[in-house]
């Protein structure tokens, strides 16, 4: 019965928690994100790096950004010039 | 050696048709008891060759069993029994026979030790995902089911008359590394066949064409046989080989590029197969030792993450008969438990720390940056951030959040919560103790996925990838469009090639009997008319000048021909004293 109410409870918590990410409030709070990477290698003994760009400050989040918006911007012009056709294209 | 072994793959496909006889509770008993007894055994399987027939004069090696086999038989194994539960509730027996019979050739082709019989159970895997497609009793269904079909028989044949060659030049039907061979006829026949079951592109098409149009309970079985199948066979077979480096890191973006494009939920996830599979292409290309151990996890992992969102999809679809993005929103407040379980299948795809992707995906990038190839590297890394953006965050928002269209919904049925749990499970255990999994793969591992960097770097990217996506949110609202891809050249070719006969082709035809007229008015005619008068002027006047000609002599030979015997023997005398005269004085 505990279990069955702490399932419920972190149901819950789970739920609000999309609920926050879905708002997008939480953008400043990548701060910690950035900064963490940046600060943990320094913080604790860091593993090497196979590449000279893995050790730009930040790398992964700026190459998260970028990747993003390069695939969602990309992706979008190329469906707009040549790939997206209307939905009955086939049954035509 | 052949030693007592029941083939696992072998009791799938005969046990599924115990299925039919059986009613109510003990159905559903022998459903969970079937995969599962399958799982067992290949849980307790030693490394060893079972099931030796000596056929045609081959030996054909049912139980080729190493470590490679059995971890790919494990994940089989317990997805069909995850998938069995997940259609519990369905009373269809044909559904749940066809789906056996799919895990059991799947566990037929990892056990299969020569190419007699991969090429069986190869088929069969085939035909009884078409079944599954078919299953769905849509016209579209029916549709997707048989271009299904068309493309693996193409892919059926290619590895047919691959081994065939195979055969005649090394006389040899055994399944192996076949680098030795690369560059001739069989080695690319068969790589083609596997790289369509695997759903490289440009042979892939049939993925998204087919599996989002089938069944919601046969989507999760589809998701996990052929395309690993065929992952296990190029580890097998192709481990190395150059072009799948490449050919693995522009999948995994392709798939990527898709999904952006896509509205329909279960096509967006089965463009994110492709994705994956990706990676595990781009191992085997790769060909290290920590490669083929990534491509090896990753397609464990995947399996098991995959299934778990077409479970998620396939509920949404089951509960609201919706399939398309731009139909749902605000689910998250009547399906929470799905939004969960989902959001863990999710978190895994993307790789978030402690969920197993993580552990698994990380390998073949990591093998990537061993090997120095920066390109690859940034590519696949690439491909993660839009792994994130469409399975972790574009997905759940449209369907579970987003505009609340005051849809009617509620959980689906426990059985299919239940066997997503399952999934979900295992997802996390995979994450949070990859050792599980680790002490499981072909070679020794070494390699360590929780370092300071790759955390980090992995949270930073996954951020700001959430940050790209807000920021481009209204760029992403899908729309109702289908995208081309290569399934184009069957499903429209024929239509373009009609076209081409009425538009072009007619067209060209026209002025092909245009030409042909002015030909024959001014060229040939003229010519015709230029022979007459030859004939005319110049064969007739030569005729009637050699009948004119003749007539006068035969009227001049009229006038010696007198009628007299006399004339005559005096003309006869005169010839033979011409005769006597030039005789005797020509000698």
């Amino acid at each position: 019965m505990t279990f069955k109410r702490w399932f419920h409870v972190g149901l819950v918590v789970f739920i609000h928690f999309l609920q926050n990410v879905v708002t997008a409030e939480w953008a400043p709070g990548l701060v910690v994100f950035a900064v963490g990477e940046i600060a943990g290698p320094h913080l604790f003994r860091a593993d090497h790096a196979h590449f000279w760009f893995e050790d730009i400050p930040a790398w992964g989040s700026i190459y998260g950004l970028v990747s993003c918006l390069l695939i969602i911007i990309g992706s979008k012009l190329l469906g707009k010039l040549w790939l997206t056709r209307p939905e009955n294209y086939y049954d035509s | 050696m052949t030693r007592e072994w029941i083939h696992p793959g072998l009791l799938l496909i005969a046990g599924a048709w115990i299925l039919p006889f059986c009613k109510g509770r003990t159905k559903r008993a022998v459903m969970i008891l079937l995969p599962a007894a399958a799982l067992v055994e290949c849980v307790v399987m030693q490394p060893g060759t079972y099931g030796v027939v000596r056929l045609l004069g081959q030996e054909v090696i049912f139980g080729r069993v190493d470590r490679l086999a059995l971890v790919f038989s494990y994940v089989f194994a317990l997805v069909a029994l995850i998938g069995m539960v997940y259609s519990l509730h369905v009373n269809d027996d044909a559904q749940h026979v066809a789906a056996l019979t799919y895990a059991g050739a799947a566990l037929g082709a990892v056990f299969a030790g020569d190419f007699l019989s991969l090429f069986l159970f190869w088929e069969l895997m085939a035909l009884s995902a078409a079944i599954l497609v078919l299953l769905r009793r849509r016209p579209a269904a029916v549709a997707a089911g048989f271009r299904y079909v068309l493309v693996h028989i193409f892919g059926g044949l290619c590895l047919l008359a691959g081994i065939v060659l195979h055969w005649s030049h090394t006389g040899s039907l055994r399944f192996g590394d076949l680098s030795p061979y690369a560059g001739s006829a069989a080695f690319t026949l068969i790589l083609i066949a596997f790289l369509v079951n695997a759903a490289v592109p440009p042979l892939g098409a049939w993925l998204p064409d087919a599996y989002p149009e089938a069944t919601a309970t046969g989507a999760v079985f589809l998701t996990a046989f052929t395309t690993k199948s065929a992952v296990y066979a190029l580890i097998r077979g192709f481990a190395g080989t150059e072009i799948l480096v490449w050919w693995g890191a522009a999948m995994a973006v392709y798939g990527v590029v898709y999904a952006v494009l896509e509205n329909d939920a279960r096509r967006l996830l089965a463009y994110h197969i492709i994705s994956q599979v990706g990676y595990m292409i781009c191992g085997v290309g790769l060909g290290t030792e920590l490669a083929l151990n990534g491509a090896t996890a990753h397609a464990f992992a995947h399996i098991l993450y995959k299934a778990l969102l077409f479970m998620g999809a396939g509920a949404v679809l089951q509960v609201t008969g919706l399939r398309k993005l731009s139909d749902m929103g605000g689910l998250y407040k009547m399906m929470p438990r799905t939004l969960s379980l989902y959001m863990v299948g999710a978190f895994a795809i993307s790789a978030v720390p402690l969920f197993s992707g993580f552990v698994t995906k990380s390998m073949v990038v990591s093998a990537a940056g061993e090997s120095h190839r920066a390109a690859i590297y940034l590519l696949l890394t690439l491909a993660s951030s839009g792994t994130f953006l469409h399975t972790g965050l574009k997905l759940p928002y449209y369907m579970f959040f987003g505009r609340d269209r005051g849809l009617r919904a509620e959980e689906p049925p426990r059985n299919m919560l239940v066997a997503m749990g399952l999934a979900a499970v295992a997802c996390v255990v995979i994450g949070v103790v990859p050792v599980v999994l680790y002490s499981q793969l072909p070679y020794r591992v070494d390699y360590i996925p929780f370092t300071v960097r790759h955390v980090t770097a992995t949270l930073g990217l996954l951020g700001f990838t959430a940050l790209g996506f807000f920021l481009l949110l209204k760029q992403l609202d899908p729309e109702p469009v289908v995208s081309l891809d290569t399934d184009w050249f069957y499903r429209r070719g024929g239509t373009a090639v009609q076209n081409f006969a009425q538009g072009a082709l007619a067209r060209l035809e026209g002025s092909v009997s245009r030409l042909s007229d002015v030909v024959m008015q001014r060229f040939v005619l003229g010519v015709g008319a230029q022979l007459r008068d030859i004939d005319l002027r110049g064969v007739d006047a030569m005729m009637v000048g050699i009948g004119r000609l003749t007539e006068e002599v035969s009227c001049d030979l009229t006038l010696a021909m007198s009628g007299h015997v006399q004339r005559y023997a005096l003309i006869m005398a005169a010839g033979i004293l011409a005769g006597v005269a030039l005789a005797v004085f020509g000698l």
